[in-house]
C-alpha cells in the first residue's frame, strides 16, 4: 500500500534523479524518471526500481536495479548506471 | 499527490497548484475532433494547451497546440501495467518550461489508444505528480453506434477499446442524443453503467456540452463522485453480461494497516493486469486522517485526506473497476482487513 511520498523519500528521489543527470551528462531538457514496482517477473525480487532517461528526440534508455528506491546509495547507482541500457526508439519531439 | 477537492481541507485544495490535465477518449467519429475545436475556438478564457495527434504545432488563438505521437515505453519488460507514453513524457517536459503560457491540459487520444499507458503516465514518477494533476478521462461516445462497438467480437487476447475507453472514464459525454430514441439511451446508459458504475454520464449533441462539467472537475475525488450516486458502491443490479465490471465497497470501521497492505499487494500483483482503475478513501487505525488512493492497473498513488471529525464514524469506500471481478471475494478479502476481523 503506497503512502504519500515522505519529504525524506522526495529529496531522495531528487538526488538520485541528480546524481544520475550528472554520472550521464545529460542536458536540462532529458528527463529523468525513477519509480520502484512489484515485479511480477519469475525469478526476479519483488521489488525493483527504474531509472529511466528520455531525451527529447532518440534513444531512451532505462535501468533496473533489484532493490527498494530507499536502499539505493550512490554507489549502487554508479554501478547500475554504468551497466548496458535497454533501449527503445523514438520519434522525436514534437513540442 | 496532494490534492482533492472537498476531501482536502479548504487551505489544502488552495495550496494545489498543479497544472489540471483532462485527457479526452473516444471511438473514431464520437465527436472527439469537434469537442476539442469547441475547447479550441470558443470564447471561455481559459489558456489551454493541447496535445493532440494529427496536426503540428500551431497557435490557435491563445491555445497551444502540440502534436504526439504515440509511443508506448516500458518501465519493465513485458508488464503492461508498467508501460507510459513516452511521447506525452517528453512532450509535457517540454510543455512545463513554458509553464506561463497554460492555465490547464488537454491531450487527446487516438480512437484506438489504450487509455492505461496515459493514464500511468501521471502515477509513474513523483516530479511529474508534482507538478501536474490528472483531473479527469473524459470518453466522448457515439450514442448510436456504442453498443455496436460494445458488441463487437474481438480476436482472442485483443482489447474492446470500446470498452476499455468506458471503464477508464470518469465522465462520458453522450453525444448525437438527437440521432437515437429514448429507448436506445436508456439502454446505452444501463450498457455504460454496467461495465463503469460510477461514471458520470453526460448527455450531448454535437458535443454541446459545459466545459465547466469536463475541466478541472476533479474527477478522481471519490467524495464528489459519491454526492452524486452514493448508492452505487453498493449496488449489485449492474453485475451482468460483461466481463468488466464495477466493484463498490462501503465498510464501517478501521482497518489494520498490515492485513491491508498485505492484501492490496497481492491483490495488484495477481490482478494488477484486469483493474483498471480504483480509487478509495480509506479509514486506517491509528491515522486521524483519511487514506485517499487512486490507481491505474498496478500504480497506485495515496494522499492524506482530510481530518477524520470528531464524532464521525469511520467507513471505508473503495471502487474497482475491472476484468473478471468477483464481488463477494473482494468484499472478503477487504473486510478480513478491518482491525476487528479474525486474522
Amino acid at each position: 500500500m503506497p503512502r504519500p511520498a515522505s519529504p525524506r523519500l522526495v529529496a531522495q528521489l531528487t538526488a538520485l534523479k541528480n546524481q544520475a543527470r550528472q554520472l550521464l551528462e545529460l542536458a536540462e531538457e532529458d528527463i529523468v524518471l525513477i519509480r520502484q514496482l512489484d515485479c511480477t517477473q519469475p525469478g526476479c525480487p519483488p521489488v525493483e526500481t527504474v531509472v529511466a532517461v528520455l531525451p527529447p528526440s532518440g534513444t531512451s534508455r532505462r535501468w533496473t536495479l533489484h532493490h527498494p528506491v530507499d536502499e539505493i546509495t550512490p554507489d549502487l547507482l554508479a554501478a547500475a548506471l554504468a551497466a548496458t541500457p535497454t533501449v527503445s526508439e523514438s520519434e522525436g519531439e514534437r513540442a | 499527490m496532494t490534492s482533492s477537492a472537498t476531501t482536502m481541507d479548504e487551505t489544502e485544495e488552495q495550496q494545489d497548484t498543479r497544472v489540471p490535465v483532462t485527457v479526452l477518449t473516444g471511438f473514431l467519429g464520437s465527436g472527439k475532433t469537434t469537442l476539442l475545436n469547441r475547447i479550441l475556438t470558443e470564447q471561455h478564457g481559459l489558456r489551454i494547451a493541447v496535445i493532440e495527434n494529427e496536426f503540428g504545432e500551431v497557435g490557435v488563438d491563445d491555445a497551444l497546440v502540440l502534436d504526439a505521437e504515440e509511443e508506448i515505453f516500458e518501465m519493465n519488460n513485458g508488464c503492461i501495467c508498467c508501460t507510459v507514453r513516452g511521447d506525452l513524457i517528453r512532450i509535457l517536459g517540454a510543455l512545463m518550461r513554458r509553464r506561463e503560457r497554460f492555465d490547464r491540459i488537454v491531450i487527446e487520444t487516438t480512437g484506438l489508444a489504450d487509455p492505461a499507458p496515459v493514464a500511468q503516465t501521471f502515477f509513474m514518477d513523483d516530479e511529474i505528480a508534482a507538478q501536474l494533476r490528472l483531473d479527469a478521462i473524459v470518453t466522448l461516445v457515439d450514442a448510436a453506434h456504442i453498443l455496436d462497438h460494445l458488441d463487437e467480437v474481438k480476436p482472442e487476447g485483443v482489447e474492446n477499446e470500446a470498452v476499455e475507453q468506458i471503464a477508464f472514464a470518469d465522465r462520458i459525454v453522450l453525444n448525437k442524443t438527437d440521432l437515437v430514441t429514448e429507448e436506445h439511451l436508456t439502454e446505452v446508459a444501463r450498457r455504460i453503467h454496467a461495465i463503469n458504475a460510477p461514471v458520470e454520464i453526460i448527455p450531448a449533441q454535437q458535443t454541446k456540452v459545459p466545459l465547466t462539467r469536463i475541466l478541472d472537475v476533479h474527477a478522481f475525488d471519490l467524495d464528489r463522485v459519491l454526492e452524486g450516486d452514493p448508492a452505487f458502491l453498493t449496488d449489485t443490479e449492474h453485475q451482468h453480461d460483461t466481463t468488466v465490471t464495477s466493484v463498490g465497497i462501503d465498510l464501517p470501521g478501521e482497518l489494520d494497516e498490515q492485513r491491508l497492505n498485505s492484501w492490496l499487494g497481492q491483490l495488484l500483483r495477481t490482478k494488477g493486469a484486469d483493474l483498471f482503475r480504483s480509487k478509495g478513501i480509506l479509514a486506517i487505525a491509528g491515522d486521524d486522517r483519511q487514506y485517499v488512493f487512486q490507481g491505474v492497473h498496478m500504480l497506485l498513488e495515496a494522499e492524506n485526506g482530510r481530518e477524520w471529525r470528531e464524532g464521525e464514524p469511520r467507513r471505508n469506500r473503495l471502487v474497482f473497476i475491472g476484468r473478471d471481478l468477483d464481488r463477494e471475494t473482494l468484499n472478503a478479502e477487504f473486510a478480513a482487513c478491518l482491525t476487528g476481523a479474525r486474522a
